[in-house]
């Protein structure tokens, strides 16, 4: 088994290779924003890195958001077309449950949490997880797009004492009264290692569907209104 | 040379498979038009979430009908459109022509999407037919107006452009002032053939720059005539898209008459949205008849965007462009090169 994941519903990119053993290789650029520049050249050199090649790749993970849409389309649409053309499943994670998966793979926070990612236009993507150490987090709602103030209420409302993401770094001020955990972005190397545990939950490329937690951007003219 | 075309520049997700740029062995074209309907125009977020959604099946499917498999086997190459167009639609097609070229360990070409229709009238074409050089290319669509001199499939130069709104956009504007919906070509040129196209005198071409077009005031007037004479009824509006549509051709068709003259071309070409229009077919068809020039028309299907001309485009150009590197993204601004 290899596991390639990919990541890019934020402004970092990140890849990385995954077998039975756990992680094998990774590829972190924590600010280059250039989604469409950075995928394939990391993951063709996380492979060099590990000493395999594109043809013992067995799965396909990917984060489908909700994140930055542009972002999200190429990390899919790379996921997807590479698991076209090499006949192989893809593993769907979410940005918000791997916020929350870092938290209970680290370990040293048990209880409730937010995972809260800045949406831009004044708003947050926010869900509230249950995380036990080790253990897969729970979702205590589902996972919205609001603005940090009422984000904020939804959490208190679930009892969540910590916040994970980068929520509170672009809206310090609704998120002062919660600890902020590590990290601000999900990454592609905490996706792989769920994809192991999730390994079941692989559908094929033409499956695969992106989360985008908000309609586009668009109003009918008033002229033509009915 | 097997080439794989993708092309994601605006609101078609389209794949295709052709040989040396010129046998097409599928072509599959999957519109969003319903979708940007609504809006009176193409939204790019609904674009780019359309083309994610459709990319795999469009790709697939041109893969089976030209009886290949999603492994790529018999492949040679796989080209995009780079640009021009709407970015967050474009990095869809690299992205999975990247991808996919990486798989299958072949090489990724990028296309000029405007060189893609300049490539279309060599499609379908035996090896020693095509057009006769030098072409002539009036390339008309919602986001181009162009007449393009084409002395080889890598060689050409811009005559002229329109100054303002591209002749698709004009059509746009006019459909929705007459209430008729979006796309504005298609319905304009229906209604035309009922009405009268000498009903009302719409200004024609600007006449101090030889090859260039304006539609901009074209546009006005028939804001100011739906204006002055208020929300026209059916017959009102035949006659209004009659003329309109009559101004419209006279212009494209009478730089392109002016410039193959003065070129001595030997062949003329129309390619684009617009070109699909069929007051437009008749009038250059007539032209080239009178003017003893060849005449290609394509198939209203490769007028419109599609993935065909992209990867004939690749296959022209695939000794002058090196191949996309693994880093490569999209030029929503690329433009025609200068001649040289
Ligand atoms: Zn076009």
């Amino acid at each position: 088994m290899l596991i390639a994941a990919i990541d890019t519903s934020t402004i970092a990119v990140s890849v990385a290779l995954a077998d039975g053993d756990g992680l094998v290789a990774r590829f972190d650029a924590p600010r280059v924003r250039r989604h469409a520049e950075t995928v394939l050249p990391a993951l063709e050199a996380v492979l060099t890195l590990a000493g395999r090649t594109r043809r013992e790749i067995t799965h396909v993970c990917v984060d489908v958001g909700p994140g930055m849409f542009t972002g999200l389309r190429v990390g899919v649409t790379t996921a997807i077309t590479v698991a076209m053309a090499l006949d192989l499943p893809v593993v769907s994670v979410g940005s918000l449950d791997l916020l929350a998966w870092r938290v209970a793979l680290g370990g040293a926070h048990r209880g409730t949490v937010g995972a809260v990612l800045d949406a831009r236009r004044k708003e947050c993507f926010v869900q509230p997880f249950a995380v036990e150490p080790g253990e897969v987090p729970v979702p205590l709602a589902p996972a919205a797009a609001l603005p940090p103030s009422s984000a904020a209420e939804l959490l208190r409302r679930h009892g969540c004492s910590g916040i994970v993401g980068d929520g509170p770094v672009a809206y310090p001020e609704p998120f002062a009264g919660f600890t902020v955990l590590e990290p601000r972005y999900p990454d592609a190397a905490t996706a792989a290692i769920v994809a192991l545990r999730t390994i079941d939950s692989a559908t094929s490329a033409d499956e695969v569907t992106l989360c985008y937690l908000r309609e586009p951007d668009a109003e009918i003219p008033k002229d033509l209104r009915p | 040379m097997r080439i794989l075309g993708i092309e994601t520049s605006c609101d078609e997700t389209a794949a295709a498979v052709v040989v040396d740029g010129r046998v097409i062995e599928s072509s599959v074209v999957s519109t969003q038009i319903a979708l940007h309907a609504p809006f009176g125009g193409v939204v790019p977020e609904i674009a780019g979430r359309a083309h994610v959604e459709r990319i795999v099946p469009v790709i697939r499917e041109a893969l089976r009908l030209a009886g290949l498999g999603p492994d790529g086997a018999g492949v040679d190459a796989v080209a995009c459109t780079v640009g021009p167009g709407l970015i967050g639609a474009l990095l869809v097609g690299v992205s999975a022509a990247k991808s996919l070229a990486w798989s299958w360990n072949v090489p990724c070409l990028g296309v000029n999407h405007l060189e893609g229709h300049l490539a279309s009238p060599f499609l379908e074409a035996g090896p020693d037919a095509g057009p006769e050089l030098p072409l002539l290319t009036l390339l008309v669509s919602g986001g181009h107006t162009l007449l393009v001199l084409v002395r080889t499939p890598t060689s050409y130069e811009v005559l002229g452009s329109t100054i303002d709104d591209a002749a698709g956009e004009a059509y746009d504007k006019v459909a929705r002032l007459l209430k008729l919906g979006y796309p504005g070509g298609p319905v304009i040129d229906r209604l035309a053939t009922t009405g009268n196209p000498r009903a009302i005198a719409f200004p024609r071409a600007i006449r101090d720059r030889p090859y260039d077009f304006s539609f901009s005031g074209l546009k006005t007037a028939v804001a100011n005539h739906v204006r002055t004479n208020g929300v026209p009824d059916e017959d009102a509006s035949a006659d209004i898209a009659a003329s309109f549509q009559a101004a419209v051709v006279d212009a494209l068709a009478e730089k392109t008459q002016v410039a193959g003259r003065t070129l001595g071309i030997r062949s003329v070409a129309i390619g684009g949205g617009v070109a699909a229009n069929a007051a437009l077919r008749e009038r250059i068809a007539a032209i080239g008849a009178a003017e003893g020039w060849q005449v290609h028309i394509p198939d209203r299907s490769f007028c419109t965007d599609n993935a065909a001309m992209i990867a004939a485009a690749a296959w022209w150009w695939r000794q002058v462009d090196a191949p996309l590197g693994l880093d490569a993204s999209a030029d929503p601004n690329l433009r025609l090169r200068r001649p040289g």
